[in-house]
């Protein structure tokens, strides 16, 4: 039973893959941009859907990717053109699709009234409904299909064998014969005979399976169903039917490539599936095998333990080499080149296996698409999504927290910021929205864009409710940008505007701690009457950053060496005060604010002199110079958490450990900004 | 909070019923350690070691009875002072002083005492309530008091005294 489970897991696994490439390729078919490969790879994902679906005995799965096959079918074989008609079914059958593997994993649900509408679509498409025979298309087709397959299982049992040889790259897919021939036992197998031997030692190969079974059932299913069990494996293992003797029963009518138009009654067209598999079979394994990219399936806990492990390496051999400088091997070249060898090894090592772990956003961003659809339906307005930059690559435990908020605010932007049609049309603009969607990579960060062209953020609006919400005096003059940044605020609540769509009780200020949370931040900018963008920049991974080690009063602290843009020695520097007492630091004909990391931070210690000022981006307030004590130099660090034993702190990101073992703080730039700026008024804070 | 209340819930499923109907009384063990004079107590289950007290790296606006964290094994641990959250100066920490880690529901944490003094096994019927005398004494930071031989023993709400408040977080 675990097997099976075990195995099922696999195939969402493979299923959620399969939808997202579907989904992309359907998107450039619809704009035109794909071609005959691209029509192939999206009916290859349907069939594939098809065949694990079957495996597994989805009914409802099998029956609706049988038809959306056979739709694609038709649109490879050029029988079909993608009309402006067959676009937008085809991007709903995705969705349905998508819909029914989800019922599948939760186990059932109701028949879904989108789904029953697209397949009607399909079937139109397909050729299986004409208008001439609509009225006994009638016949409700969730009942047919479903029923379908157990209509075709011969009246006795016959014997039949297989050959069952996995290829050579069987295991690699992470697939196991031990399984495959477990879950086989559930149509009735009865015997199991291996051939093959094991290689001597010295030739032997663990990745491959020298052996093949012959499979003997004993079975009412037809062959098609026996061989479509197989299908999920199509592309790694060969199936040979040594003896049947009867493959079908002999009720079936032999069927061809594609369902004939003229076939009475859908219920029996959709009954055709397996008995139809056969045929585009060969066609596949021969497309895959060549493209099949060399890829191996690994749990991430297995990835996750080599990173923590790297990640302590790392450590240890700064610890190393700072405790040789203290010894007298530090003079021996050799040893030196040595250590500095391993430190370029480790630093290689890290990345090696940062790389791993690294993922296109795509995974993410492919399920965005079907969330503005269901959305545009609810809200009733039209949009359209562009997405760009999906192949940007960041580390998978970034990627599996944006899902979230993202989809919230693409939410927020559906349904507060894109107009419904009309009033878009009355204020001159395009009747159908767009939201653009898109990552790019900007030094070690990536930047995720969600831009709207909608109304933007009413601000009288927001600022009445902040003022209601006590957030704001009511005479409070806010500069437009800080209204919009109110949105943000965990007070702020939409509670009097609650749809059932944005109003779910998770405000924007979840969506901002989330991104916080991860590292990244969350910037806000509106234009009336155009529309709203949302910036987020992430770091692109959780787990080690560049950063320079400064030194202030005792303590060590880590700077972001993303956020440092030059280090400055005082004594070279002119520094002015302003009236409010505040000193300013001249720079090549500018000012920037100098702020003391020491009382910033409420250092405590001996005040040593402060000697040297790194400059830095704020990436809000522009550069703006901290006085440190002394700068010690540029490492690279494993991030460690605060929050995981504590909690969040302010003008903190994280903690590392150094050479030493002691723990030193990672800065982090904005935060700290606002931190200093809030220290002159701030009374002590109370606990408890 | 997690791993209290499933020792809790083990103990009521251990719980035995002598032949007439009694419940036999059940048993806990404290690891008690003094601050000052005063003898404190944590449940073993929540001790995960003890530790000898070595320089923490202080964080900024850390509330007043934090000394910062420090380096377990790689994971960050914060450090508390007891004689300072109940109120006292902050300790003079040496390399006599003991810190012990202690687990409160899914986080670590230290806290600073003078030195560990024993483990104690009580009868759960002997654990005394705190009477709620003085309004400004935070009793919510003790969950009951013990006679020992040598002195009465105030066992700690670690939650209370330590836990994370989310609305301090933001």
């Amino acid at each position: 039973m675990d097997d099976n489970e075990d195995y099922q897991a696999l195939f969402f696994t493979e299923c959620g893959e399969l939808l997202g490439d579907l989904h992309e390729q359907i998107d450039q078919l619809v704009d035109g941009q794909g071609d005959s490969e691209t029509v192939n790879a999206a009916f290859r994902a349907v069939h594939s859907v098809k065949g694990g679906a079957a495996a597994f005995g989805f009914d409802a799965l099998i029956a609706f990717a049988h038809v959306f096959e056979t739709v694609m079918d038709r649109i490879r074989s050029g029988k079909m053109a993608l009309s402006s008609e067959v676009g937008p079914v085809l991007v709903r059958a995705g969705d349905a699709l998508e819909v029914l593997v989800e019922q599948a994993r939760d186990g059932g649900g109701p028949a879904d009234a989108m789904v029953e509408r697209v397949r009607f679509e399909l079937e139109e498409l397909a050729g299986l409904r004409s208008a001439a025979n609509e009225g006994e298309a009638q016949t409700p087709p969730a009942a047919a299909a479903p029923a379908a397959p157990e209509e075709m299982l011969f009246e006795e049992t016959r014997e039949v064998a297989l050959r069952f040889a996995p290829g050579p790259d069987f295991l690699n897919r992470g697939h196991d014969p031990l399984r495959v021939i477990r879950a086989a036992r559930d149509m009735d197998l009865i015997g199991v005979e291996p051939e093959g031997d094991v290689a001597p030692i010295e030739s032997f190969d663990p990745w491959t399976c020298p052996f093949a079974w012959t499979l003997r059932f004993d079975t009412t299913l037809p062959q098609s169903k026996l061989l479509a069990f197989f299908d999920l494996y199509d592309d790694t293992c060969e199936i040979t039917v040594l003896s049947d003797p009867d493959p079908e029963p002999s009720a079936q009518p032999p069927e061809g490539a594609s369902p004939r138009p003229n076939d009475p009654g859908p219920a029996q067209a959709a009954a055709a599936t397996p008995a139809e598999s056969g045929e585009p079979k060969g066609e596949v394994a021969s497309g895959t095998r060549t493209s099949v990219s060399k890829t191996l399936r690994v749990e991430l806990m297995r990835i996750d333990r080599l990173v923590n492990l790297v990640g302590e390496i790392v450590i240890t051999q700064a610890v190393l080499a700072q405790k040789l400088t203290e010894t007298d091997a530090a003079t021996s070249l050799e040893i030196g080149h040595s250590v500095e060898a391993m430190t370029r090894q480790t630093r290689e090592l890290q990345e090696s296996v940062m790389a791993i772990r690294a993922q296109p956003v795509k995974s993410v961003f492919s399920r965005m698409p079907r969330v503005v659809r269901d959305l545009a339906d609810t809200l009733k307005k039209e949009a359209r999504m562009v997405v760009s930059g999906e192949h940007t690559e960041v580390d998978t435990t970034v990627i599996e927290e944006l899902a979230e908020p993202l989809t919230h605010m693409l939410r927020n932007s559906m349904d507060h910021g894109l107009e419904g049609p009309e009033e878009r049309a009355a204020a001159g603009k395009p009747r159908i929205g767009t939201i653009r969607l898109s990552a790019e990579h900007r030094g070690e960060r990536v930047i995720i864009t969600i831009e709207d062209d909608g109304r933007g953020i009413n601000r009288a609006r927001v600022q009445e409710k902040a003022i209601e919400a006590g957030l704001i005096g009511p005479d409070d003059q806010l500069p437009p940008e800080e209204i919009d940044q109110l949105i943000f605020h965990p007070g702020f609540s939409t509670a009097a505007e609650v749809s059932s769509v944005s109003g779910r009780g998770v405000g924007m200020d979840v969506v901002k701690k989330k991104i916080q949370s991860l590292g990244g931040r969350c910037l806000l900018t509106s234009t009336p009457g155009k529309g709203t963008k949302f910036t987020i920049t992430l770091p692109l991974t959780l787990a080690v950053l560049d950063g320079m080690t400064i030194c202030v009063g005792d303590e060590r602290f880590i700077l972001p060496l993303s956020s440092v843009v030059e280090a400055l020695r005082l004594e070279n520097c002119v520094i002015e005060r302003l009236p409010d007492n505040s000193r300013v630091l001249a720079r090549r004909g500018e000012y920037l604010r100098l702020m003391s990391l020491r009382s910033a931070l409420g250092v405590e210690g001996v005040a040593a002199p402060e000697e040297m000022a790194i400059v830095v981006d704020t990436e809000t307030n522009g550069h703006i110079a901290l006085l440190v004590d002394e700068l010690i130099g540029q490492r690279q660090v494993v991030l460690k958490s605060l929050e995981a034993n504590f909690r969040r702190v302010d003008g903190v990101s994280g903690a590392t450990i150094l050479g030493d073992g002691r723990v030193a703080l990672i800065l982090d730039v904005p935060s700290l900004v606002a931190l200093g700026a809030s220290q002159h008024f701030k009374s002590q804070e109370t606990f408890h | 909070m997690k791993a209290s209340a499933e020792t809790d819930e083990e103990r009521e499923g251990l719980e035995l019923l002598g032949p007439d109907g009694v419940a036999i009384p059940r048993y806990k063990q404290y690891v008690t350690f003094m601050v000052g004079d005063r003898a404190y107590g944590v449940d073993i289950v929540q001790v995960r070691e003890i530790k000898q007290w070595s320089p923490t790296t202080a964080l900024p606006n850390q509330p007043h009875y934090t000394r910062g964290v420090l380096n377990l094994r790689g994971t960050i641990v914060p450090v508390h002072d007891l004689r300072a959250r109940f109120g006292g100066a902050l300790t003079e920490a040496t390399e006599t002083h003991v810190v012990v880690i202690v687990w409160i529901g899914e986080q670590t944490v230290g806290v600073l005492v003078d030195a560990v003094s024993d483990i104690v096994t009580v009868s759960v019927d002997d654990i005394r309530p705190v009477p709620d005398s003085a309004p400004d004494a935070d009793t919510s930071a003790i969950s009951g008091l013990v006679n020992t031989e040598d002195h009465m023993v105030a066992l700690l709400d670690l939650v209370n005294l330590f836990g994370v408040r989310r609305d301090h977080a933001a």
